[in-house]
C-alpha cells in the first residue's frame, strides 16, 4: 500500500531533520569551544604547578604565561603589558640553561652578562652584584640597567644565578620603558615572590641527561 | 681567522668558530637559497639559520632549519658519543 505524503508528515520529517542538524552542529560547536587544558594548575596551598614540573606562587592574572614555540630560550615565563607608550612591559623567566658554560658562579655571571640583552642593542651596566643564598643554595643576584637611545628604549633587569647541584640555573626579570618612562617596582616585587616560592617537582631534562652521560661512562 | 678567534673569546666559547664569507658552504648544506620565499620587500633571503651535526666520520647526522632545540641536539650527541665509544 502506498503511503500518502500529508502536510503533517512532511512537517514532522522537516522537524526531525532540523533536530538532527541541530544536534550535529551543536556537537561541532561544543568541540570548537573546548578550552585546551591550562599548563598552570592551582593547588590548595595558594600556589600553582606548571606541567607537574614546578610549583610556585604565580603572578596576578594580568601577567600572561609565555609559551616557547621553538628552541630553548627559556623554560617558563610571564609577560605583563603595562600602561604607557611602547615598550612599557615586563617579562620574567625561569631558564634552566642560562648563557655560558662555567659551573663557577662568579665566572658564569661574567659569561652571562656578556650576552645579556645583546640582541636588543642595549648594553646594560651592572649596578650591583651580591653573593646571596636562595633556598639555601649559593647564588648571585645581579641588578642591571641599560639604554638604547636609537630605539628610545631603556631596560632594568634583575638576574638570579643559582647553583642547583652541579649546574647553574637562572631567574630573570626585565622591565622595558621608553627613555622618558619611569620604572615600576611592583613587577620586581611580584618576581621576587615567584622566585622565593619556586620548587622543583621533578628532575630537569639536564639533570637526567647528566645522569645518563655519567652512567654511560662518558 | 684571527677575528673569529677573538670573537669566540669575547663570547667565552670553548670551541673554534668559522665564517664562510662566500656562499659555497651554505649552499652545500642547504642553508642558502636564491629561490622563494623572498623577504617582504622582494629581496633574497639567502641565508637562513640551519643547525647541522656532523659525526666523527664526516657524515651529516642532523640538519634542521630554524632555532635549534638544544635538548633534541644533546640527546643526539649522547647517542653519537655512545656509538663512537661502542657503548
Amino acid at each position: 500500500m502506498k503511503r500518502k505524503c500529508t502536510p503533517g508528515s512532511t512537517l514532522g520529517l522537516a522537524a526531525a531533520l532540523l533536530l538532527l542538524t541541530g544536534i550535529f552542529l551543536g556537537g561541532c560547536a561544543t568541540m570548537g569551544l573546548e578550552k585546551p587544558k591550562s599548563a598552570l594548575t592551582p593547588t590548595d596551598r595558594g600556589t600553582v604547578t606548571y606541567l607537574d614540573k614546578y610549583e610556585f606562587k604565580g603572578p596576578p592574572s594580568d601577567w600572561l604565561l609565555l609559551k616557547n614555540l621553538e628552541g630553548g630560550d627559556f623554560e617558563l615565563g610571564f609577560l605583563k603589558v603595562e600602561k604607557g607608550p611602547f615598550p612599557s612591559q615586563s617579562t620574567f623567566i625561569y631558564d634552566d640553561a642560562p648563557f655560558g658554560s662555567s659551573r663557577d658562579l662568579e665566572t658564569r655571571a661574567k659569561q652571562y652578562c656578556t650576552r645579556f640583552l645583546f640582541n636588543s642593542g642595549v648594553l646594560p651596566d651592572i649596578k650591583k652584584q651580591d653573593n646571596i643564598q636562595l633556598w639555601g643554595q649559593p647564588s648571585i643576584a645581579i641588578y642591571l640597567e641599560g639604554e638604547n637611545p636609537n630605539r628610545d628604549e631603556k631596560a632594568r633587569s634583575m638576574v638570579y644565578l643559582v647553583k642547583k647541584g652541579d649546574r647553574i640555573i637562572s631567574f630573570v626579570l626585565t622591565q622595558w620603558r621608553p627613555m622618558q618612562g619611569t620604572f615600576d617596582q611592583e613587577a620586581f616585587t611580584q618576581f621576587e615572590t615567584f622566585v622565593q616560592s619556586f620548587k622543583f617537582l621533578k628532575k630537569s631534562f639536564y639533570e637526567n641527561f647528566e645522569d645518563e652521560f655519567k652512567k654511560a661512562g662518558l | 681567522m684571527t677575528t673569529n678567534k677573538y670573537f669566540a673569546q669575547s663570547l667565552w666559547l670553548e670551541y673554534p668558530i668559522i665564517s664562510n664569507t662566500l656562499a659555497w658552504m651554505g649552499k652545500a648544506y642547504g642553508a642558502y637559497s636564491d629561490k622563494p620565499p623572498f623577504a617582504p620587500d622582494g629581496s633574497l633571503l639567502n641565508f637562513g639559520r640551519l643547525t647541522v651535526v656532523i659525526d666523527k666520520k664526516g657524515i651529516v647526522r642532523y640538519a634542521k632549519k630554524g632555532s635549534p632545540n638544544n635538548q633534541e641536539i644533546l640527546e643526539l650527541l649522547l647517542k653519537l658519543e655512545k656509538e663512537f665509544k661502542g657503548k
